[in-house]
């Protein structure tokens, strides 16, 4: 039994992160977190906090979006390209077809929310750095020691690599293992970008921490008290996702569309108790207790979607 | 006899979203089938052959009657593991290679990953698809889809394999190939539906034969029994269709 649902849990997650609707959303969140840092005309002098904000907001509203497309084309296609008549003649009752098509949406929306998020912890923690690179530059001015004045420029050419490598260096990485080892070219640059990224989070804390010293505790902190805050807006991830499942499993595309539209609608009030930049722009950080109430209070939502879903799944024609 | 598929008064009636019934699909169909038969379920299109398939498989409920598959009901897991299916068309993941669908219809079947790899590199070699097995199967041809999923209803080694309209859309070439593999694996003991509306194959390949028509069993018989060519059989019994008026429509 354990085979047969993680093959088709498996084949869930490839067949989401392969889609183009992956690239765009991924690739269009990182843009616009890598660029942030660079428009200094809107920041009104909290580059850092517009960073956190875009970032968290990005994680939310791009999260939601594709947690909910990519369920409804996953189960639409299924169904309208007849290969769920395939499936549901082998050996695996419905029930836990539709679960292990769950998880597999699960999988591809950590890819998702990891890659996204990490991007967001490095602008935050870039653009919290601006100050500290400032002093630097005073120091240096101050200083006779002229050899370190072209210190913060180096700092800043270094933060646009890095920013710029989340974004190009996972294209030139998937073209290679394309060209050379025939891996799919979508699938690598999923991966690529989810490992450069979470890598760039460990790799920028490391110079931050050989060039400030003790000062970088400062941006230690800051990426520590994103985390639960990201973590946080995962539970409307899941929850959406389930939704769209479930309903994909009765109803066509835009009927389901539109019926995670409305839900979005009536469920803006609540997402106040899972948006929490505000509380990290005064330098509070969500308590982990928090977020697990949250993830409590998520899943008996995520239940009764799935299981609705699951029923949908059990009396359905396969026609 | 030990029959593997038992119809009794097989109904179903689809209907809109309102519930009210758009079309009388199968009325009352009934038929056993033996192991170790070629079994032809043939009719015109639209007479309710893939209808009635797809409640054998347990994807539609049936309005009226009962199916037994192996003495179980089709939804039964036992029943599942034991069977192969060959829908109408070839249903296969774009984004998978031939190998990997063969190794995801492989893991649907419960098989251990290197069962799995040796299965799929025999029956790769055996549709002739050796060379393309790292192609993802979006971009292959109407035939090699065809000889993929074909692949992939047999990797469980199923004992009783449907194949709903195995050569349809098929050169001649792919379906002379199809038709050899169906006899080769009849002779080894598998038990084969196959539903067509191409009665050159049926002939070619049934041992026995249900035809149906307007989602009625119009008659069952034996191949060798009919006393003249299936053609001509299936002619008498179902209608030789209207004729078109052509010529008024030209003038």
């Amino acid at each position: 039994m354990r085979g047969r649902f993680s093959a088709i849990t498996k084949a869930t997650a490839l067949e989401i992160v392969s889609e183009p609707l992956f690239f765009l959303l991924t690739l269009s969140a990182a843009s616009i977190l890598t660029f942030t840092s660079y428009l200094h005309i809107h920041q009104f002098g909290e580059a850092s906090r517009m960073a956190r904000d875009i970032g968290l907001s990005s994680l939310l509203v791009f999260g939601i979006v594709y947690a909910v497309f990519s369920s409804i084309r996953t189960m639409r296609r299924e169904i309208e390209s007849g290969t769920l008549q395939m499936a549901l003649v082998s050996p695996i009752s419905r029930e836990a077809f539709f679960l292990a098509k769950a998880l597999g949406v699960l999988l591809s929306l950590l890819v998702f929310f990891l890659t996204v998020f990490s991007t967001s912890v490095i602008t935050a923690v870039g653009a919290e750095a601006s100050p500290l690179v400032a002093e630097l530059h005073v120091n240096c001015a101050e200083a006779s020691d002229c050899c370190n004045a072209s210190l913060p420029g180096t700092l800043w050419s270094i933060s646009l690599a890095f920013d710029v490598a989340v974004i190009i260096v996972p294209f030139a990485v998937a073209a290679v293992m394309n060209r050379f080892f025939a891996f799919r070219f979508a699938l690598s640059v999923a991966f690529a970008q989810l490992i450069v990224a979470v890598a760039g989070v460990f790799a920028n804390m490391a110079i931050s921490s050989h060039v400030f010293g003790g000062k970088a505790e400062v941006l230690f902190s800051l990426a520590l008290r994103m985390i639960p805050a990201g973590l946080l807006l995962f539970c409307p991830m899941l929850a959406f996702a389930a939704f769209a499942l479930a309903l994909a499993v009765k109803f066509k595309d835009n009927a389901v569309a539109l019926a995670s539209l409305v839900l979005f609608a009536a469920a803006l009030p609540i997402f106040g108790n899972y948006y929490l930049s505000h509380a990290l722009a005064k330098g509070g950080s969500v308590p982990y207790s928090y977020v697990a109430s949250a993830f409590i209070a998520a899943v008996p939502f995520i239940a009764a979607f799935l299981f609705a879903g699951a029923l949908f799944m059990r009396d359905r024609d396969v026609t | 006899m030990d029959n593997i598929i038992e119809l009794n008064s097989l109904r179903k009636t689809f209907r809109d979203f309102w519930l009210r019934p758009t079309v009388e699909a199968v009325r009352g169909v009934d038929f056993s089938v033996a192991r170790g038969e070629v079994f032809g379920l043939l009719g015109p299109n639209g007479s309710g052959k893939s209808t009635t398939i797809k409640m054998l498989l347990g994807l539609l409920k049936p309005d009226g009657g009962s199916v037994r598959l192996f003495g179980l009901p089709p939804t039964s897991l036992a029943a599942r593991k034991r069977l192969g299916y060959l829908p109408e068309l070839s249903y296969l993941h774009p984004f998978l290679t031939a190998r990997e669908t063969l190794s995801y219809y492989g893991g649907l079947c419960g098989l251990d990953s290197r069962t799995v790899k040796e299965r799929s590199a025999q029956l790769l070699e055996m549709v002739g698809l050796q060379d393309v097995a790292g192609r993802s199967v979006g971009g292959f041809s109407k035939g090699m889809a065809r000889r993929v999923a074909l692949a992939s209803a047999l990797i469980g080694k199923p004992e009783l394999l449907v194949l709903d309209e195995p050569t349809s859309g098929l050169d001649p070439v792919s379906t002379n190939e199809v038709k050899t593999l169906v006899k080769a694996l009849a002779k080894g003991g598998m038990t084969i539906l196959m539903t067509s509306h191409l009665l050159a194959d049926a002939e070619d390949v049934c041992t026995r034969f249900c035809i149906l028509n307007r989602g009625e069993k119009v008659t069952e018989g034996e191949m060798g029994k009919i006393g003249q060519s299936l053609s001509e059989f299936f002619l008498a019994k179902v209608g030789e269709g209207r004729a078109f008026d052509v010529a008024e429509f030209l003038k």
